[in-house]
């Protein structure tokens, strides 16, 4: 992707990257062909591919990573191999990488027989090392200090142990793993907060552990997530990709999104209301994801969640419409230039029945509404059909299963309602 | 709602059409044929009501308007508000528009408003109701109707297929006792993967290891590379040396081989073959010399011997012309042979056919023998005539044989038949059955009717038996008292019925009255001594408590007690108040003391107006006019404040004569409020000592007591309100009481009345029985059984009587068949004679008869009726009628069949005769031709006995013999040619032997061969004398050359031998052989010093000489062995670190390139995912399944009793009453219903019309419930009452007119009878006719 030209000379230019987590467990979608699924389960390497190509494409100064390359619990050599693949690369373009280690990676954890090349710097994990970087003629343009982590979990602040800015030290960056202000769905190791940061008097901090792209800070310092570059699962969805910093001579920061991913991951709404047949849906499906790939411009994995008051409910739900619906869409992928693989269609449509005159009734399906909605408000009827949908929950598959939460087993409620007023109301239409 | 009328703007086939007439309030039915547009309109209404479909939808009629006008219309609709609305709907998208009947929209109202909870797929459930719902119950399974009921009470909800397939599709995933379940595949895959990658993760942590192990390894391996060249650059020069030793010994023995020769000139490399050749030549040329001389010599002597004979080469023309007639000759002496063999053979051939011939046979005879032709064919005749003639005689005496044969079979059939006739005896008895023949076929047809009646005399006869045994019985039943006469006499008429019917009304009446009198007056005991019982209970419950005040006394002393000790409770206040004074007065008593004037401004009245401040606020707060009083509290506070300020400047600024006269101030307030206090006191205890007299107390009490005074009253004042209310029972007790003895003095009155009552009942009924004679203590409820006994009984007499007499009637009719049968019997014992056999059965049958005559007048019936005597006889004289009958039929047949055998005997005779007469004739015919034959043998001197067939073999042989005798001759005169011929070529060959001088000897041909010979040899001879000669004088010219060529070659070997100064060819070829040798030796201790240098190279090689000089072979071996032995152990030691660092490496990059773990966790991913996926789904089926069950439940707890009473009203109406209860029960088992009879049915056992009928009830039933409880609309019904019977079809039209009369009901219908029915139940009812717009 061709970059805007800067209009300000620019004094340091490098790319701030994170959560590679090379050769992890990528969601597959079934029906997949052979060829495509093993791009998509290499989607990481593509994306730390992605990265190198970048760094030297835009002749950067260096490479931060900020923790978490590949999984260690996995013991994935050929994420490390990779990895030192892509180092190896940036070297041969003189493009030094920093790197810091996080809980996925610890010290321990990195294969002690695969040496990385002189390019890449690894902080230390004791404690929080400077060092300061040179241009090629010799001149400092910027320190960076960074520290490892020793163990998987690491429960202290480590920011808090980092040094001041001291007065010689050029564009200062810090970097890290850790978890700034907790919050976020993530295990708060080397908790922080900002004002830890902040107290340092760094430029930039180069930070990694949480997966969704997010600034904390955009100026005094900058307090930057860059996320991680390849979603893996309908969790990380949306855009993924690094940062690229630029720093004017006038001591501006620019920092701009590269997208790295191969797949972007979307829930994908799609309203079945006005569609009485499931050809039309399938028609209106294919239009829409073709309009948004053209719109992304780069390959999608979709949960598709139908919705809507549609005729077809009862067709989607129990007459195998969504699984047909997902088996064409499977074989025959819509999208235009760029394919849209549909992960699962979630069907949240409801029948065209109103609710509010079946709750007037004094048949059985008034009663069905009734009944949902005292066991919806949480009453002896709720307790029942916890105890009657407990079972399985409780068999051998417990250690694979988790019993709904009370929102989600509201949600079943009400889908299990629907679903019996489409179900019921079958036949009654001409 | 109502709809009053509709307007179509296009629909179908309707266009800018409305019914003639508008919808009427109750009932409408809207009649026309069959295309009438009855089912178009019906969708009309629907889709007005609940919009037009998508046009995109396929496989549904959309009733594109087809006679113009755009799709839609208006319906006309009356509210349940009563307002006109006009509901329009224009085009398929178009939404429709509500209008009160003026135009102008119904603002707020919209059509859900008018409709209510009915949505379309209810109203489709519900208020439609066609023809096909019906007729579909006809075609389903029981359990599939019963289902349909149960929906049918229920809305028209498939709840059962839905339940099912909730279960089914919940089952899929996931059931407590299944396998193989989508979650147990999913489960199990997963737990499958997550072991591959635990498996993989293993081996990709030991990559580090196996990286430190090939590093190692690798090391290793260089120092033992190391170590191999070391040892191979040793080898590679003890290998060297090997080499060259050789090489060396080689040139060291030429060496010392060279001393030992002496120094010879070299010769030239030829030299020795050039002295070998001349010497050669010498010897050959030598040799051809001798060659030559023999030869010329043998030559010679061969010419001497060579002799020629001139006499024979004179004869040879002569021999050669004898030679060329050699062939000639030798073919004449063959033929000469043969025609001698030839002519011997004809001769013994001649001989021994005249031997054949016969003695007197010799070759004159036969050459006379005629053997032409004519003669041959006469002889031929003789011989025809002959055989014919004895042929003919063959054949007539085979011809007398064949008939005499026949005629001796003809006679023996007609003997055979003639003692069979015999055998048929003569019988008057046949004569006299078969007389009586018609008689017997009469008694044989009535055989059955006789043995039926049999048969019927046997059961009556039975029957009677059994009527007397009956009526004995019921004699002995009505007791022994009873007779014919008295039973026929006793009257049973009606009125005497009815009177003995009143007897015993009275009498169980006067008895019920008695018992219920009795049961009265026992519950009346009972009451009362239950009330006698609680009205002692209570009074002792009130002994209990015994005597106490009454309960305003109590009341009132516990008031006085309280009051008591609210006093003494204040008293101790205020002596508590009076201390506290007391103590203060003595404190300002010690100050006043202490300073005279102590004066001081007090600060109680700041305190107090701040209190009243706080007193205004709370009282603000409490009032909420809180603005008001924090208004004035804040007023007060200000004047505390100051009051406060004012008095602390008053003490600083007031002298201490101020404070001493504050003190005294104070002294004295304390003093008033002191003496104040102890004037209330003396007060309240006073009151206290009042209180305490009033109690009843001496003294006053302390608090302690007077608490426990108050208790002690409270619980007084409990008990004296439970004796109060006990008293009260008492009194109520005692009314009750009171009340029970008066209803027990009533009702002992009934009572005995009644029994008076009784008594007289019984009475009557006694002298009703005495009228009879029946006995008194008769029980008249047995009556009328005793006056069944009776009619039985007299029933009996005269069924007996009766069958008695039809029972006579049959006994005379068998009697006259047997008389019959007699009559036969004895007319046929008349004819027969004493030894016949027919006479015989009949003698045994007359017996029987006889004996059934002798029996009595009545017969006495056996059960072996079959036995009787007379259908015995009857069948048995049918039998002997039989056999007469065939028997006289068979000697007709047998005398018919003698006079054939008759006539065929006599034809057999006559023939023969004739047979024989020409049998005669041709044997005289052939005793002519013998004698012809006889003659013609004669004739030609043949013997007469002559067998004519040999005469053509005699010809045949004569005529041999002719011709043998012919040849014979000529062959002798052949042989005579011959040997002229041959006698004159032996001549010539005589003549030439004898001129060559030659004594040849032998046959002719020898001789001449011989002397051909002879001649062939004398000119061979002379042919090699000639070459000889020649050839001699060729040898002596060569050895004359040769002789010169051997001296030559001599005097040029000597030459040679003279140049080396040899004296010897042998002295030469040593010197020679010395100076090669020596040459040989150099070359090789060049050769080998150059090997030498080759493998030193040119540097090393004086060293490797001087090594090579001390060089030992054997010890030099042992040592290179060594060395190879350690290289093959490098060898090894790498190669085997080679293969190891190899299946490390090949592991090491299988782990670098594994792409499998990323896979395996994405599958893991993957399978965790569908497993949350699915599981929900499975929630989601199982609370669906759940909630529809409770919502069952409710339904049919709640609401379906409301309906099944509406249906079951229809249902009675609709069945005409037969079933009066449709029950569904509560323990959720099946529906049933009720019959009239209080039977029960299932619903599975009902008739397929009447599950129909159920059904139209239950949704009757389920519209009428709907209509009360929601807004009416209107039902539509298409035909359903078609396959009704008349009768249920008018109940069905009444239940409709009970529906319309709830709401309004629109009935579509083709049928006139239907139409009828309906105006018939409702007059009132609405018509409209379809067939105005048909077609249109």
């Amino acid at each position: 992707m061709p970059l805007p030209p800067k209009s300000l000379p620019q004094t340091l230019r490098f790319v701030h990257t994170a959560d590679l987590h090379l050769g992890s467990r990528v969601l597959r979608l079934p029906g997949m062909n052979t060829e495509n699924s093993t791009d998509l389960s290499d989607s990481t390497y593509s994306a730390w591919k992605e990265i190198v190509d970048l760094c030297i494409r835009e002749a950067v100064d260096f490479l931060l990573i900020a923790g978490d390359v590949y999984d260690s619990a996995d013991q994935n050599i050929r994420a490390q191999l990779q990895f030192k693949e892509g180092l190896k690369r940036l070297g041969e373009n003189g493009i030094t990488a920093y790197i810091v280690h996080g809980n996925h990676d610890p010290d321990d954890a990195w294969s002690k027989s695969i040496a990385m090349p002189e390019n890449a710097v690894i902080f230390s994990s004791k404690k929080p090392e400077s060092v300061i970087h040179r241009d090629k003629e010799g001149r400092p343009i910027a320190a960076i200090v960074g520290m490892s982590f020793a163990t998987a979990h690491i429960r202290d602040n480590l920011a808090e142990i980092f040094p001041r800015r001291e007065k010689k030290w050029p564009y200062t960056i810090g970097l890290l793993h850790c978890s700034v202000g907790g919050g976020y769905s993530h295990e708060p190791y080397a908790p922080c907060s900002i004002q830890d940061l902040r107290r340092c008097g760094y430029d930039y901090w180069a930070l990694g552990h949480i997966h969704q792209p997010t600034v904390i800070n955009d100026r005094d310092p900058h307090i930057v997530y860059a996320g991680n570059p390849q979603g893996r699962d309908m969790g990380e969805t949306g855009e993924r990709g690094c940062r690229l910093v630029t720093i004017g001579a006038d001591g501006t920061t620019e920092t701009e999104i590269v997208r790295t991913c191969g797949y972007l991951w979307q829930e994908i709404e799609i309203d079945a209301g006005g569609c009485e047949d499931i050809g039309i849906l399938e028609d209106q499906i294919r239009r829409d994801l073709s309009i948004l790939s053209d719109r992304e411009g780069v390959p999608l994995v979709g949960r598709l969640v139908l919705t809507g008051a549609t005729v077809l409910h009862h067709e989607l739900v129990t007459g195998g419409g969504v699984v047909a619906l997902t088996d064409r869409l499977r074989e025959d992928p819509p999208g235009g230039q760029y394919p849209v693989y549909p992960e699962r269609i979630i069907c949240q449509t409801v029948p065209v029945i109103d609710r509010n005159v079946a709750l007037a009734r004094d048949d059985i399906l008034g009663e069905i509404c009734r009944q949902s909605d005292a066991a919806a408000s949480n009453g002896r009827e709720r307790t029942r059909l916890r105890e009657e949908a407990s079972s399985l929950y409780r068999s051998y598959a417990q250690s694979y299963t988790s019993e709904p939460d009370d929102e989600e087993f509201e949600t079943i409620i009400r889908e299990a309602e629907a679903m019996l007023l489409s179900f019921l109301s079958e036949g009654g239409r001409e | 709602m109502k709809i009053s009328s509709l307007y179509i703007d296009g629909f179908g086939k309707f266009h800018n059409w409305k019914p003639s007439a508008s919808f009427g309030e109750g009932l409408t039915a809207i009649v026309g044929p069959n295309e009438a547009g009855k089912t178009t309109l019906l969708a009309f209404i629907r889709r007005m009501l609940y919009g037009f479909p998508d046009g995109r939808k396929k496989d549904l009629n959309h009733y594109t308007p087809i006679n113009g006008g755009k799709i839609g219309g208006r319906l006309e609709i009356q509210g349940e508000d009563g307002r006109e609305y006009i509901l329009s709907r224009t085009g398929i998208r178009g939404s429709p528009s509500l209008t009160y009947a003026d135009g102008t929209t119904a603002r707020g109202s919209a059509l859900s408003s008018l409709l209510g909870p009915c949505d379309q797929v209810f109203y489709e459930n519900v208020c439609a109701i066609g023809l096909g719902e019906l007729q579909e119950i006809s075609t389903l399974r029981k359990d599939e109707i019963r289902d349909r009921l149960a929906a049918a009470g229920a809305g028209n909800l498939p709840v059962r297929d839905v339940a099912t397939s909730l279960q089914t599709s919940a089952d899929e995933i996931y059931a407590v006792q299944g396998k193989k379940k989508r979650i147990n595949i999913l489960v199990s895959d997963l737990k499958e993967v997550e072991a591959k990658i635990i498996a993989v993760k293993k081996s990709q942590r030991e990559y580090d290891q196996i990286n430190e192990e090939i590093n190692r390894m690798r090391g290793a391996v260089a120092e033992e590379e190391r170590k191999q060249k070391t040892v191979e650059e040793e080898i590679t020069y003890f290998k060297a040396l090997e080499k060259a030793w050789e090489a060396f010994a080689e040139r060291e023995d030429a060496r010392n081989t060279l001393s030992t020769i002496p120094e010879i000139e070299p010769f030239p490399g030829d030299a020795l073959e050039k002295f070998n050749r001349a010497e050669d030549e010498v010897q050959r040329y030598e040799k051809d010399y001798d060659d030559q001389n023999k030869e010329h010599t043998r030559l010679k002597g061969e010419i001497e011997r060579c002799v020629v004979r001139g006499e024979v080469l004179d004869q040879a023309d002569t021999i050669h012309a004898l030679e060329r007639k050699t062939e000639w000759y030798r073919s004449q002496m063959d033929d000469l042979k043969r025609c001698h063999q030839e002519s011997e053979r004809l001769e013994a051939g001649l001989a021994l056919i005249l031997k054949s011939l016969g003695g007197d046979w010799d070759e004159e005879r036969v050459t006379r023998f005629d053997t032409s032709f004519p003669a041959k064919d006469n002889t031929k005749q003789l011989r025809d005539r002959l055989a014919k003639t004895a042929n003919a005689c063959t054949v007539q005496q085979s011809k007398l044989d064949a008939s005499e044969k026949e005629a001796e079979e003809k006679h023996g059939i007609l003997q055979i038949l003639q003692r069979q006739r015999d055998e048929i005896k003569e019988s008057a008895v046949r004569d006299e059955i078969l007389r009586q023949a018609d008689a017997i076929h009469a008694v044989e047809r009535s055989i059955e009717r006789y043995y039926s009646q049999g048969d019927d005399l046997k059961r009556y006869h039975i029957e009677l038996q059994q009527k007397q045994d009956k009526l004995s019985t019921t004699l002995q039943n009505l007791g022994g008292d009873w007779d014919k006469e008295r039973v026929t006499g006793f009257d049973t008429s009606f009125s005497a019925k009815d009177g003995i019917k009143q007897f015993r009304d009275r009498l169980a009446k006067s008895e019920t009255v008695c018992a219920a009198q009795k049961s009265r007056f026992e519950a009346a005991e009972k009451e009362k001594d239950e009330k006698e019982e609680s009205l002692k209970t209570v009074q002792r419950r009130r002994d209990e408590i015994g005597n106490v005040a009454c309960p305003d006394t109590a009341r009132e002393k516990l008031s006085q007690s309280r009051e008591l000790l609210r006093e003494i409770q204040y008293v101790q206040e205020l002596e508590t108040r009076l201390y506290s004074i007391r103590q203060e007065e003595a404190r300002v008593t010690e100050i006043k003391k202490s300073l005279y004037s102590p004066q001081a401004f007090p600060s109680w009245p700041g305190v107090l107006v701040g209190f009243l401040a706080v007193l205004v606020f709370g009282w603000g707060y409490l009032t909420e006019a809180l603005l008001l009083a924090g208004f004035v509290a804040l007023i007060l506070l200000v004047a505390a404040v100051s009051l406060l300020l004012l008095g602390r400047k008053r003490e600083e600024s007031s002298s201490p004569q101020d404070s001493v006269h504050q003190y005294e101030k104070e002294g004295e307030t304390f003093a008033d409020q002191r003496r104040e206090v102890e004037r209330e006191l003396s007060e309240r205890e006073e009151k206290i000592l009042s209180y305490a007299g009033l109690l009843g107390l001496a003294t006053p009490p302390s608090r302690t007591a007077a608490e426990d005074l108050v208790h002690e009253l409270e619980d007084a004042v409990i008990e004296a309100g439970r004796a109060d209310s006990l008293d009260k029972d008492i009194s109520r007790a005692e009314e009750l009481h009171k009340s029970a003895e008066a209803s027990l003095k009533r009702v002992t009155e009934d009572r005995e009345h009644a029994l008076a009552e009784r008594e007289e009942a019984q009475n009557a009924w006694r002298l009703w029985c005495r009228e009879r004679e029946l006995p008194e203590t008769m029980n008249p409820d047995l009556i009328p059984d005793l006056i069944a006994l009776i009619q039985q009984a007299a029933g009996l007499y005269s069924e007996i009587e009766t069958m008695k007499k039809r029972e006579m009637g049959l006994s005379e009719e068998i009697r006259s068949f047997e008389e019959k049968i007699r009559g036969i019997i004895a007319a046929c014992r008349e004819a027969a004679g004493s030894s016949d056999t027919i006479s015989e059965i009949l003698q045994r049958l007359f017996a029987y008869m006889e004996g059934a005559r002798r029996r009595d007048e009545r017969y006495i019936l056996s059960p072996d009726f079959d036995a009787l005597p007379s259908r015995k006889a009857a069948e048995d004289l049918a039998h002997a009628l039989e056999d007469a009958v065939a028997e006289s039929d068979k000697a007709c047949e047998l005398d018919q069949s003698i006079t054939d055998a008759k006539e065929r005997y006599n034809a057999a005779e006559a023939s023969l005769k004739k047979a024989q007469e020409n049998l005669q004739r041709a044997l005289s015919e052939h005793k002519d031709a013998q004698d012809a034959w006889r003659g013609w043998c004669h004739e030609r001197g043949l013997p007469e006995t002559m067998n004519p067939d040999l005469i053509p073999d005699l010809i045949a042989d004569i005529r041999r013999a002719a011709d043998h005798y012919t040849q014979i001759t000529a062959m002798k005169k052949r042989t005579e040619d011959l040997s002229k011929g041959i006698q004159s070529f032996e001549e010539d060959i005589i003549t030439v032997r004898d001129a060559c001088d030659e004594s040849l000897k032998g046959p002719h041909d020898t001789i001449l061969e011989g002397l051909r010979r002879m001649l062939r040899n004398e000119v061979e001879a002379k042919s090699r004398y000639n070459t000889l000669t020649e050839k001699l004088k060729e040898k002596s010219e060569k050895l004359e050359g040769t002789s010169a060529l051997y001296n030559t070659a001599k005097a040029n070997l000597r030459g040679i031998l003279k140049e080396r100064g040899a004296k010897t060819p042998e002295e030469y070829r040593a010197f020679e052989r010395l100076s090669r040798k020596r040459q040989g030796l150099e070359e090789s201790v060049r050769n080998a010093e150059s090997a030498i240098r080759r493998i030193s190279g040119k540097d090393h090689y004086n060293d490797f000489i001087t090594t090579l000089q001390e060089y030992d072979p054997v010890r030099m071996q042992v040592d290179l062995q060594e060395k190879e032995t350690d290289h093959k152990k490098i060898h090894d030691t790498i190669e085997e670190s080679n293969q190891a660092i190899g299946k490390l490496t090949e592991r090491q990059s299988g782990i670098e390139g594994d792409h499998e773990l990323t896979r395996l966790l994405s599958r893991e991913m993957e399978l965790k995912e569908d497993i949350k996926q699915v599981s929900r789904q499975w929630a989601v089926y199982t609370v669906a399944s759940s909630l529809l069950r409770m919502a069952v439940e409710t339904f049919e707890r709640d609401r379906q009793p409301e309906i099944l009473r509406e249906a079951q009203s229809f249902f009675t109406g609709i069945t005409g009453g037969r079933y009066t209860r449709v029950v569904k029960p509560f323990d959720g088992s099946d529906p049933y219903v009720e019959e009239a009879t209080g039977a029960q049915k299932r619903i599975d056992e009902l008739s397929r019309g009447t599950a129909e009928q159920l059904y139209l009830a239950l949704r009757f039933g389920y519209i009428r419930d709907y209509a009360n409880s929601s807004l009416p609309v209107p039902v539509i019904f298409d035909d359903i009452l078609v396959n009704f019977d008349s009768m249920r079809r008018k109940n069905a039209c009444q239940a409709i007119a009970d529906l319309a009369g709830t709401c309004q009901v629109l009935y579509f219908t083709c049928h006139p009878e239907t139409v009828r029915d309906l105006t018939e139940v409702i007059p009132d009812a609405q018509l409209i006719e379809l067939s105005e717009v048909g077609g249109k």
